[in-house]
């Protein structure tokens, strides 16, 4: 082993991963090359003064904040073409989630048959009452209206309205779907009803995090990407701070342990769908 | 609670839609130390907030591409990163002649010698060291070595952060971080007699 090739083992000898045949080799080299042994010292002692810089003390320019904001500003103001405008940015990110939505929420299927019958969804006979029910980590949205209603789905985020449907007695049952990575939700509401609900949907990947706190919205999306459920908030206050802890395997468990204290009642329904109520 | 204590996923989730208290919680939450690398790496603090602004901008541009397969810190260092070097791209871009082109002789490829009218790197560290600064020495070192530096020394990441953060190989991030601690040390003992370490 020459002085070159046995400089490249330095770091790994140092942090003790070198393997047995070459750490002997070098061990072997240093001995008997004073040269070598010298820069293998000064090496060391120069990771002893790298691994001080992590105390150097940095002051942040007060301007730093200004900065940022007034870059995105920029951003902001410029035209199509270049850079998405924030208000753009909000209509591809709250619709890049929700345009599989709209998509599938544009092919409901609409029964003739008025009246109270249908089968086929939980809750059979509820007239113009909202009733989801899940399918996968898929809502399947169903309405049965006594007369003329408007549905209207939108984002609770950004209060933009994604779907609209006027029934004339026709029956409605349309799935919302989500192929973004992240949960997504939705506020679905008959116009001209006090209550509304809200629907949080799984995306394709998994949330982390077991440990948070936020409103009742931010806690069903958390839930849904946590447990991978679709959840249905049914509150008067969604924006009731709670905190949570996803420590449990069963959703139903966590989200009850979350709300219990606040006024909350927490079920599990056919299919999975966790739906949080008021008490 | 402020939002700065929610989960960056969390935050993530809801500026994907579209909820701009959201992106700015995570702003607020993550400048601070998004500064101090851009510092470390600039030693200029214009230069750094500069980073930090652009950064951000980049991170607003893509979140919504953003699947949180690596952590979001990973994700900003690349983008701060990037800047970085992109900063010293266009500054690089201002010479004539290319620093890294390379000549060929009949005795092979050499590196062509470019006459600096500027301090040479030695006469720096010279500099520098008389104000026993390791931090300075580290300026010195070419950008992605010294980005690796600071990433493993100063912000404690790890190999495979780094290798995250880099999109590079984690032996590779370890052979270049090895070369980039050779380097510094050949570069801080250019003179014993002023940096006595």
């Amino acid at each position: 082993m020459n002085q070159e090739k046995a400089r490249e083992f330095f770091s790994a000898y140092y942090e003790g991963v070198l393997e047995g045949g070459l750490k002997q080799s070098l061990e072997q080299q240093l001995k008997t090359d004073a040269t070598l042994q010298a820069d293998y010292v000064a090496f060391v002692e120069t990771i002893g003064h790298l691994d001080m810089l992590k105390n150097e003390e940095i002051e942040i320019p007060i301007y730093l904040s200004d900065r940022i904001a007034s870059r995105l500003e920029q951003v902001q103001a410029k035209p199509k073409f270049g850079l998405p405008v924030w208000t753009s940015w909000i209509r591809n990110a709250a619709f890049a989630g929700l345009a599989v939505a709209a998509i599938t929420f544009a092919l409901p299927l609409f029964h003739s048959d008025k009246g109270t019958s249908t089968s086929g969804y939980s809750g059979s006979g509820a007239v113009d009452q909202l009733v989801f029910k899940s399918e996968g980590s898929d809502v399947i949205l169903n309405y049965q209206p006594n007369g003329r209603k408007t549905i209207v789905v939108s984002s609770p985020v950004t209060n933009k309205e994604i779907q609209r449907f006027n029934l004339d007695g026709q029956r409605l049952q349309s799935p919302i779907q989500n192929s973004l990575a992240s949960p997504a939700i939705f506020k679905v509401e008959v116009l001209g009803d006090k209550n509304s609900s809200l629907v949080a949907v799984p995306g394709t990947s998994t949330l982390k995090a077991k440990v948070g706190d936020g409103t009742i919205q931010d806690l069903a999306i958390s839930l849904a990407g946590h447990y991978h459920v679709p959840v249905v908030v049914e509150a008067g206050d969604v924006t009731h701070h709670v905190t949570w802890n996803f420590s449990s395997s069963d959703p139903l468990a966590a989200a009850t342990q979350a709300v219990s204290n606040d006024g909350f009642s927490v079920d599990q329904r056919p299919g999975g769908l966790i739906k949080i109520l008021d008490r | 609670m402020s939002e700065s204590h929610l989960d960056d996923q969390m935050l993530i989730t809801r500026a994907q839609s579209g909820d701009k208290s959201a992106f700015n919680a995570l702003i607020r939450k993550h400048e601070t130390r998004a500064y101090q690398y851009a510092f470390r790496l600039t030693r200029n603090p214009e230069e750094a907030a500069d980073i930090v602004a652009d950064g951000f901008v980049r991170v607003y541009n893509a979140l919504h591409n953003f699947k949180g397969q690596s952590a979001f810190t990973t994700w900003l260092y690349r983008i701060l990163t990037n800047c970085y070097l992109d900063v010293r791209k266009k500054d690089k871009s201002k010479l004539t002649t290319s620093l890294e082109s390379v000549l060929q002789t009949p005795d092979g490829e050499v590196e062509r010698q470019i006459e600096d009218p500027s301090a040479s790197p030695y006469e720096d560290v010279e500099r520098n060291v008389r104000e026993t600064s390791i931090e300075d020495a580290v300026g010195l070192l070419p950008e992605y070595q010294r980005a690796m530096i600071v990433m493993y020394h100063s912000e404690s990441m790890t190999y495979e952060e780094i290798a995250a953060a880099l999109d590079l190989p984690v032996g590779t991030v370890k052979s270049r971080l090895n070369r980039a601690r050779i380097s510094l040390r050949e570069l801080l003992v250019r003179d014993e007699e002023l940096f006595r370490i």
